[in-house]
């Protein structure tokens, strides 16, 4: 997420102008594109395998299997990421303004290390409402966490 | 498209393991020695499989990895039964396949429970010019 900001703010980017991609041009060509994509994920490369919303989510076991990604976790974060990606260009603008701002001072003062999904996703919520009111800021990311599934 | 995966037998539950399968050599051509070390995890989330057999390496070299496998085999039950119980949050992980005359042993281990063996072995299998390094997919649907 924040790679990509960093990525939208040096080339002055809007959310809706950003391609949304993590490592673009990291894989030689044959490989693909790049080695995630927050707009459409399990489409940045060959084996790129990430969900984008819940209905995908791959219940890997965390064990030693060097395949299982630790239980998935680079897996499944494409399900967060496009959240995050919904959520930013609903918002529109320039996402490390508004949607940068939630999941930052979200990530960095309201969650532990063994939150959930469901944990990142009523406290960006409650984050967004507490920066930006309960208005349309809000509303984005209550939807964002909807349309992946993550929320009811 | 994936690869069929190593055959091998493991305890339910295991964080890891090292077990023997006992299969055969696939080919009657490279009957003595291969090491593939596989890798997940880790920043990135990739999964390798840096290769390398016997009878590509010269005597020298070839001498070297057996040398460096003897060197897993004496070491790999003591590292297994001194492993933490806990892990590093998403660290790379390492599986190494060691194919040698029709025998397979399989090791599991977490970056930070690797014996100096082990690193070793990874390491000299990484920098020989003659191995073969792979992207595999991911485990999933």
């Amino acid at each position: 997420m924040f790679g990509s900001l960093v990525k939208q703010h040096s080339l002055g980017q809007t959310a809706d102008q950003a391609d949304w991609l993590i490592g673009e041009g990291i894989l030689v060509p044959g490989l693909g594109e790049a080695l995630r994509s927050m707009k459409a994920p399990g489409t940045a490369w060959k084996y790129d395998t990430q969900p984008g919303t819940m209905s995908g989510y791959q219940n890997l076991p965390d064990d030693t299997d060097p395949r299982n990604d630790n239980g998935g976790v680079h897996i499944n974060s494409g399900i967060p990421n496009h959240a995050f990606y919904l959520a930013a260009t609903a918002i529109g603008g320039n996402a490390w303004e508004k949607a940068g701002k939630i999941w930052y001072d979200t990530l960095t003062t309201r969650l532990t290390a063994t939150s959930d999904f469901r944990d990142l996703a009523e406290k960006t919520i409650a984050c967004a409402e507490d920066l930006f009111g309960a208005g349309a800021e809000t509303a984005a990311v209550q939807s964002a966490w909807h349309s992946v599934g993550v929320l009811p | 498209m994936r690869e069929p995966r190593p055959l091998r037998s493991r305890a339910p539950g295991t964080a890891s393991a090292f077990y023997h399968d006992g299969m055969s050599a696939e080919s009657p051509h490279d009957p003595d020695l291969s090491v593939a070390i596989i890798r997940g995890g880790g920043v990135g989330g990739f999964v390798t499989r840096t290769a390398v057999s016997a009878d590509s390496l010269p005597a020298e070299a070839a001498s070297g990895l057996r040398r460096r496998v003897r060197s897993v085999s004496v070491d790999a039950a003591s590292a297994q039964a001194a492993r933490p119980s806990g892990r590093h949050p998403d660290e790379l992980l390492y599986q190494v396949v060691i194919d040698d005359a029709g025998e397979r042993t399989t090791l599991e281990l977490a970056e930070s429970q690797l014996p100096d063996s082990v690193r070793d072995l990874a390491e000299y299998v990484d920098t020989r010019p003659e191995r073969t390094l792979e992207i595999e997919p991911p485990a999933g649907p």
